[in-house]
């Protein structure tokens, strides 16, 4: 008769530790898709941005031909952005970009009729909603990132994350030191560096 | 300093609201517990009339069963189409993207931030400021904001006011108070079988209206014998019989009372959640706070409200003077409690940018009562031809805007209906003198926002004369 009662207890135990791991270990995997979902809407927005950018470019351009310069470092940090592999290279990426689109409209300011172009300003409010829809993502990401973190180097479930291999995620922000203006190196997906066309030198 | 917030996600958020939603209803079912205990005796007490004689007695006896199911079934439609009847009680009217792009647009934006589905987006004609969400699940919500308070907040305020609203929705706020409302109401069904509810089971079938008074009557008959035992002095029964009172006195008294404190109290609690919750997403308190104070000012109230649904809206829509028992049943905390703790949370606002805001709430509420006239169908007013005709209103697009127009309502005032149709819901009855303003046409019939913030529909023969409003001015 204990007999009976001790294998029913321990099968007691068994089930319920089984249900409860697989429980810590499903709310870990959940937690891990959300996060990833998160990064993707991050994405999404950066994208839309870098869509944006050409005809920004081309518009601007039609008016103030000669400003070379800020055209070019527009054109690379959206290349930046494009080959960013980890998050804290798209963050980079995308404040060196902000930085490269606030001198760009600085400049248009000396351009009346740029300014009252409506392309222009239909470009101007939908970069202007963008960053803020970025500024939105990076922060529901950034909290995804932060739960998800603490929750898989915290006990009980550090156990289970070490043992099925659940990764850090990395934050989305940048250092302090991304304001002066990086070096670029071209991916092979681009044009290879040879035949980057000399007329002017990036840092001049 | 401020509470940092130990659950920092929404998701983790809903997780604890589980929890609580949990916990509570394990509290309700406790209090609910003599009254379960209750029915199931009088189920067992039908049986035994059924084996005693499947007569009148046990039809009678089984009325009081079919007066509870008609109860439960009411529950049940009123938690699954909830939503649906708010949006129609408040006269909500939705609203596309291009109505409204820079109300969409924060909505979409807050929305990426908290990770949650867009609502649907409504507004109410209404001049009074307020705002509520609606929706049993994050993917079907609505969300509703009046004119009024479209017209009172600027841009970062009402930011902070859509981000609370959709912190209720993302915390299953919704759900939860309407399964409390529910709870309460089988609670209360003792009191309601006694009210109104018991004229309609009679006209039902009188059999049931009898069933239900055995129902609630069985108590009191057992409350007869305990007395009539004690007189003849059997200190057993009479034991027995005061316990089999206590019970039912408990379930017709006590339950819905405390069901009703705990509901309410709860209540209170998410509020407070959905304000850090916004303080959260929108990472600055003091907007919120200044939304606060100037709706406080403001008077915030929304006459056309039912019990039903006052739990959902931004601020409590009753007066702020309410005496203390109005105060413990309310759903909302105190304006004052709110601002202290979103000041808390924002590391303090200064008191002369409150008083401001306050003050700001306070003119607007003298301002409204000089209503909006909406851009779209400028109304024309015509006097009459002819002596004794009445005025008549006329649309014409393009005419340059006027200060809104009151009208006085004449001698046989007017019969305010919810649609544009005689044959629709009368919702009241306009006395002599009633203030209202003429918003368009509508065929035979003009939609008219009266001086307590309804609105609906009055014949176009109505007799009226126009108030001359000093200083009015409209406002969007």
């Amino acid at each position: 008769m204990a007999a009976i009662i001790a294998i029913a207890v321990i099968a007691g135990i068994v089930v319920v530790s089984g249900v409860v791991l697989a429980g810590m270990y499903n709310g870990l995997v959940r937690a891990r898709v959300r996060t990833r979902e998160a990064w993707s809407g991050i994405d999404v927005q950066l994208k839309r941005r870098a869509d944006l950018i050409p005809n920004l470019v081309e518009t601007v351009r039609g008016y103030a031909a000669h400003e070379r310069e800020t055209f070019e470092n527009v054109t690379r940090a959206r290349a930046m952005l494009q080959q960013a592999g980890t998050a804290a290279e798209a963050a980079q990426a995308n404040n060196f970009l902000t930085q490269t689109l606030r001198s760009l409209f600085a400049v248009s300011e000396r351009y009346p009729d740029l300014k009252a172009n409506q392309n222009f300003m239909d470009l101007q409010n939908e970069l202007s909603d963008i960053e803020e829809k970025i500024a939105f993502a990076r922060q529901f990401y950034n909290r995804n990132v932060m739960s998800y973190n603490t929750r898989i180097q915290t006990f009980p479930n550090v156990v289970m994350a070490n043992r099925f291999g659940f990764e850090r995620f990395e934050f989305f922000e940048a250092e302090e030191a991304a304001r002066e203006v990086p070096e670029v190196s071209f991916a092979p997906t681009a044009e290879p560096p040879a035949s980057e066309p000399p007329a002017a030198p990036p840092e001049a | 300093m401020a509470e940092t917030p130990e659950r920092v996600l929404v998701y983790d958020r809903v997780d604890a609201n589980r929890r609580n939603t949990l916990l509570l209803l394990g509290l309700l079912a406790l209090v609910s517990l003599p009254g379960a205990g209750y029915m199931a005796a009088y189920l067992a007490f039908l049986a035994a009339v059924l084996a005693f004689s499947a007569g009148w007695e046990a039809a009678v006896a089984a009325g009081g069963v079919i007066a509870v199911g008609i109860v439960l079934a009411a529950d049940y439609l009123a938690y699954r189409y909830s939503s649906a009847l708010v949006l129609r009680l408040a006269g909500a009217r939705e609203v596309e993207r291009d109505e409204e792009p820079d109300l969409c647009r924060t909505v979409e934006n807050l929305c990426i931030g908290a990770g949650l589905p867009q609502p649907r987006m409504h507004v109410v004609d209404s001049a009074a400021a307020n705002a509520f969400a609606t929706g049993l699940k994050p993917e079907n919500a609505s969300l509703v904001v009046t004119r009024g308070l479209l017209a009172l907040l600027e841009r970062r305020e009402l930011e902070g006011v859509v981000a609370h609203e959709l912190s209720h929705i993302g915390n299953h706020d919704i759900r939860l108070s309407t399964i409390l409302a529910a709870a309460v109401a089988l609670l209360r069904l003792p009191f309601s079988i006694l009210s109104g509810f018991f004229r309609f089971l009679f006209r039902l079938h009188w059999m049931v209206g009898a069933g239900a008074l055995l129902y609630l009557g069985l108590p009191l008959l057992a409350g007869i014998a305990f007395v009539l035992s004690l007189l003849r002095s059997e200190p057993g029964a009479s034991f027995m019989l005061l316990l089999a009172m206590a019970v039912p006195a408990f379930v017709v008294l006590g339950a819905p009372v405390v069901g009703l404190l705990i509901a309410r109290a709860l209540s209170r609690e998410r509020e407070f959640l959905a304000d850090a919750d916004a303080v959260l997403l929108t990472r600055d308190a003091e907007p919120l706070a200044t939304a606060l104070a100037k709706i406080g000012g403001a008077g915030g109230a929304q006459t056309k409200v039912s019990g039903a649904t006052v739990h959902l809206y931004f601020v409590e829509p009753l007066a702020a003077d309410a005496p203390w028992w109005d105060r413990v049943f309310s759903t909302h905390p105190p304006i004052e409690e709110r601002i202290a703790l979103l000041a808390d949370m924002g590391g303090g606002i200064p008191p002369s940018v409150l008083r401001e805001a306050a003050e700001a709430g306070v003119r607007f509420r003298t301002v409204r009562t000089r209503l909006t006239v909406p851009e779209a169908g400028q109304l024309q007013v015509q006097p009459p031809a002819r002596e004794g005709e009445s005025w008549i209103g006329v649309t014409e697009p393009g005419e340059v805007k006027r200060a809104p127009v009151a009208f006085c309502l004449g001698q046989a005032g007017a019969a305010l209906y919810a649609g544009p149709d005689a044959g629709s819901v009368q919702l009241a009855q306009l006395p002599s003198g009633a203030l209202i303003t003429v918003l368009e046409t509508a065929g035979d019939f003009l939609r008219v926002i009266t001086s307590d913030d309804s609105f609906g529909y009055i014949p176009r023969t109505t007799e009226m004369s126009e108030v001359d409003l000093k200083g009015g001015h409209g406002r969007r």
